[in-house]
C-alpha cells in the first residue's frame, strides 16, 4: 500500500500542490485525470523525489517518510522501491533496449550478470520487444521506446510503478499498443500502478480507483464508473464533457 | 653564406628533428590525459553548483582562459621554484623542466576542457538523469553510466580540437628549457645560420601530426556515432 | 628579496608593466584587421570556387589552422628575407630588412595564424544564411558583389561575431608569443624585468593579472556586443 498525507508543494509564488493526500491499495491501478496544470505530474514526480514535496508524510507499505526532511539514504530507498515511466521515454540514449533494462538490475538490485540477462529479456518479451533488444532508442519507434520503458521500470520489481502521461508524446496511432502493454501488464503482473493520464478509455476500463484533481487539490475520489459516468462533481462533470465532445 | 635556400640541408636535417618528436607526443599525451580528469571534476563541480568550491572553479577557468599559455608557463617554470624555495626547498631548479611542463599544460588544458565538457554534460538530455535517479542509481553511478558517456561522445569533435591546440602549444614549452624539436632546430640554426630550412621541417612534423590527430579523431567519431545510427 | 610577494614591489612593476599594454593592444587590433581582410579576401574566393586560387585558399587554411602561430612567425621572421634576397638575387634587400621592427614580421605571423581561424569562422557563417537570400537577390537582379555586400555579408557578419570576439581573445594572448623575436610589448617587457630583478614570480603574477584584466575587459565588450545583436535579431524575426 502506499499512502499520501497532505502533500504540498510551490515552485515560486506559484503553490502547485495544496494539501494532496491520496491510498493506493497493493495491487490496485489509481488513475489521475486533471487538466494540466492541476499539479498531478507535480505529485507523481514528488513520490520519487525528482520534484521534492516541500511538505507532506508517504507511507509505503509500513514505512513512514518525511518528504520535506528525508535523508539521501531514504531517497534512495523510496526510489528504488518505486520505478517511474516518464512521458519522453527517457531511455539511457548510450544503451541498447536489453542494456537500458539491465542496468538497474546490475548496478542497484547487484544481480548477477546472466541472471539479469534472463530477467531483462523476460520483461523485454512481456512488452514484446524482444525482437529489438540490441537496438539503440534512436533507432526505435516512439511507441517501442515507451514499451522498453515500461519493461525498465517492471525489471525492478518495484512496490509502485508511476506512470506520468506514458502516452501524450506519442504519435495517435502508436498509443494503441502502449496502453495495450500497461492493460496486459495491470492483469498479468498485480502491479501497484499510479497512472497519470488523459485516456478517459484506459481509466474507465483498466483502473480500479479514480481522482480527479484540479487547481491543486483532489476534488473527487472513487471507482471509475462512478467518477466517469456518473461524476458528483460540478469541475468533475465540466472536464469529462470536454472528453465526450471529441 | 652560399646559397640562398638550400633544398638538401632541408632534407638532411629532417631526421635529426624528426628524432625528438617524441618528447612532443610525450608531452601532449601525458597533458591531455590528466586535463580531461581535472577539465571533468571542474565541470561536474560547477553544474552540481558546489558551494565555494565552484566559485573557485569558475575563477580559475576564468584565469586560464584569460591569461596567455606563455605567461602560465613562465609563471610556473620561474615562479613556482621561488615559492618552493622559498618553503624550505633546498633545490628547486633540480626538479627536470619537463615536469613543470606537465603540470602547467595539464593545468592550462584542464580549464579549457572544463568548459567544453561542462557544455556537453548541459546538453544531455535533463530526462537521463531523471531516469537514472527514477531506477535508485546513486548520483556517482549515474554520472558514470549514463550521463558522462553520452556526453563525452558529443564532446569527441571539440576534445579533438583541444588535442590539436595542446599539440600546437608544445611549440613554446623550448623556452623553459624542455630539449624538443624547436630546441634542437635553435641549436642546429645557430650553428649553420639556415634558420627557415629548419623550422619548414618543423612545419611539416607539426602538419602530419594534426593530421594525424584530425583522423583519429574522425575515425572515433564514426565509431561512437555508429551505435546510435538509424535504422536504414 | 627577502619579502615574500612584498605589495610595494608588485605595485612598481605594475606601474612599469601598464605602460606596455597598449603595445600588447595595438599589436592585437593591427593584427585583427589585417586578418579580417585576409580572411575575407580568402573566404571570397574559396565561396566563389575561382579556380586555382579557391584551392590556395583552401590549403592555406588548413595549413594555417595546423601550424603553431610560434612557427608560422618563425617562417615570416627567417622566411621573408629569403624570399627577398631570392627575388632580388643580392643580398641588399637583407640590408633594407634590417631596418624593418620585429613587430611587423610578429604582425605578418599572427596575421596568417588569425586570418586561417578567421576565414573558418567566416565560411560557417556564409553557410548559415540561407540560400534563398541570394538567389532572391539575383533574381531581383543585383550583381553577384551588390548581393554579396549588401545582404550575405551583414547577416553572415551577425552569425560570426561571437566567434570572432573569442578569436580576438585568443589573438590578445597569441601576441605574447613576439617577444621571441625580441618585440617588447607586454610579456617582453616582462621578461626584461623579470631577469633584471631576479624576481620571477612577482614579475608573471602582475602581468598574469593585466592579460587577465583586459581579457575580461574585452570579454565583457564581446557579450555586450552580442546581446545588442541578438535583440536586433529577436526583433526582425517577429
Amino acid at each position: 500500500m502506499i499512502k499520501l498525507e497532505n502533500f504540498h508543494k510551490s515552485f515560486g509564488s506559484t503553490e502547485v500542490l495544496k494539501g494532496v493526500s491520496i491510498e493506493v491499495p497493493t495491487g490496485s491501478v489509481t488513475v489521475i485525470l486533471g487538466p494540466s496544470g492541476s499539479g498531478k505530474t507535480t505529485l507523481l514526480r514528488s513520490i520519487n523525489f525528482l520534484e521534492p514535496a516541500d511538505k507532506g508524510t508517504m507511507i509505503l507499505d509500513d514505512k513512514v517518510f518525511d518528504m520535506a526532511a528525508a535523508s539521501k539514504k531514504e531517497i534512495l530507498e523510496v526510489r528504488r522501491n518505486t520505478a517511474m515511466v516518464f512521458q519522453n521515454y527517457n531511455l539511457f540514449a548510450n544503451m541498447t533496449a536489453l542494456e537500458n533494462v539491465k542496468e538497474g538490475l546490475v548496478l542497484v538490485q547487484k544481480m548477477g550478470r546472466y541472471e539479469a540477462l534472463i530477467k531483462a529479456e523476460y520483461y523485454l518479451e512481456k512488452v514484446g520487444m524482444i525482437n529489438r533488444e540490441h537496438f539503440y532508442p534512436v533507432q526505435l519507434s516512439g511507441g517501442q521506446q515507451q514499451r522498453v520503458g515500461i519493461a525498465r521500470a517492471l525489471a525492478l520489481n518495484p512496490k509502485v510503478i508511476l506512470f506520468d502521461e506514458p502516452t501524450s508524446a506519442l504519435d495517435p496511432e502508436l498509443v494503441g499498443e502502449v496502453l495495450e502493454i500497461m492493460k496486459k501488464i495491470a492483469k498479468e503482473e498485480n502491479s501497484t500502478m499510479i497512472v497519470v493520464t488523459h485516456e478517459i478509455g484506459f481509466a474507465r476500463d483498466v483502473a480500479d480507483q479514480v481522482i480527479f484533481m484540479e487547481g491543486g487539490v483532489v476534488v473527487e475520489t472513487g471507482e471509475p464508473r462512478d467518477i466517469i459516468e456518473n461524476p458528483k462533481e460540478e469541475r468533475t462533470r465540466k472536464f469529462l464533457a470536454r472528453f465526450s465532445n471529441r | 653564406m652560399g646559397t640562398i635556400f638550400s633544398f638538401e640541408y632541408m632534407i638532411k636535417s629532417f631526421p635529426t628533428l624528426l628524432s625528438m618528436v617524441d618528447v612532443t607526443i610525450l608531452v601532449t599525451v601525458v597533458s591531455e590525459f590528466f586535463a580531461i580528469i581535472l577539465g571533468c571534476i571542474i565541470a561536474l563541480t560547477r553544474i552540481n553548483a558546489i558551494r565555494l568550491l565552484d566559485k573557485v572553479c569558475a575563477v580559475y577557468v576564468s584565469f586560464i582562459r584569460g591569461t596567455p599559455f606563455l605567461v602560465q608557463l613562465y609563471l610556473i617554470c620561474f615562479g613556482m621554484p621561488q615559492v618552493l624555495n622559498y618553503f624550505g626547498m633546498e633545490n628547486p631548479r633540480s626538479i627536470p623542466g619537463i615536469l613543470y611542463v606537465f603540470l602547467v599544460m595539464s593545468l592550462h588544458e584542464g580549464g579549457y576542457i572544463a568548459e567544453i565538457m561542462r557544455g556537453s554534460i548541459l546538453a544531455v538530455d535533463k530526462g537521463q538523469m531523471e531516469a537514472a535517479k527514477s531506477i535508485g542509481m546513486t548520483g556517482y553511478s549515474a554520472y558514470t553510466r549514463v550521463v558522462l558517456p553520452q556526453a563525452f561522445r558529443m564532446a569527441i569533435p571539440a576534445l579533438g580540437n583541444n588535442v590539436v591546440s595542446t599539440l600546437k602549444s608544445t611549440a613554446l614549452i623550448f623556452n623553459v628549457g624542455v630539449v624538443d624539436m624547436m630546441r634542437r632546430a635553435e641549436l642546429m640554426g645557430s650553428f649553420s645560420y639556415r634558420h627557415l630550412e629548419l623550422y619548414i621541417d618543423i612545419a611539416v612534423i607539426y602538419i602530419c601530426l594534426c593530421f594525424l590527430v584530425q583522423l583519429g579523431t574522425m575515425m572515433l567519431e564514426r565509431c561512437t556515432r555508429m551505435k546510435n545510427s538509424t535504422v536504414s | 628579496m627577502d619579502n615574500f610577494l612584498d605589495p610595494v614591489f608588485l605595485l612598481e612593476i605594475f606601474e612599469h608593466l601598464i605602460k606596455y599594454v597598449p603595445i600588447t593592444l595595438g599589436l592585437a587590433v593591427g593584427t585583427m584587421i589585417m586578418s579580417c581582410l585576409l580572411a575575407l579576401m580568402v573566404t571570397i574566393l574559396r565561396y566563389k570556387k575561382v579556380p586555382i586560387l579557391g584551392k590556395i585558399g583552401d590549403i592555406y587554411v588548413l595549413l594555417g589552422r595546423a601550424l603553431p602561430s610560434m612557427i608560422l612567425i618563425y617562417l615570416a621572421f627567417f622566411g621573408i628575407p629569403v624570399l627577398l634576397m631570392a627575388v632580388s638575387g643580392t643580398n641588399k634587400s637583407a640590408m633594407l630588412l634590417s631596418g624593418i621592427p620585429p613587430i611587423a614580421f610578429a604582425a605578418l605571423g599572427l596575421t596568417l595564424h588569425t586570418g586561417a581561424y578567421l576565414a573558418e569562422i567566416f565560411r560557417g557563417a556564409l553557410q548559415s544564411v540561407n540560400v534563398g537570400q541570394t538567389e532572391a537577390e539575383l533574381s531581383i537582379g543585383m550583381t553577384w558583389n551588390q548581393a554579396f555586400f549588401r545582404i550575405i555579408l551583414p547577416q553572415a557578419a551577425v552569425f560570426a561575431t561571437p566567434m570572432m570576439a573569442n578569436q580576438f581573445l585568443n589573438l590578445l594572448k597569441g601576441t605574447s608569443i613576439a617577444f621571441m623575436i625580441s618585440v617588447i610589448e607586454l610579456f617582453g617587457a616582462a621578461n626584461v624585468l623579470a631577469s633584471n630583478n631576479n624576481a620571477y614570480l612577482e614579475v608573471y603574477i602582475v602581468t598574469a593579472c593585466l592579460y587577465w584584466s583586459t581579457s575580461i575587459c574585452f570579454e565583457k565588450l564581446a557579450s555586450v556586443l552580442e546581446y545588442n545583436l541578438s535583440y536586433f535579431k529577436r526583433c526582425t524575426s517577429k
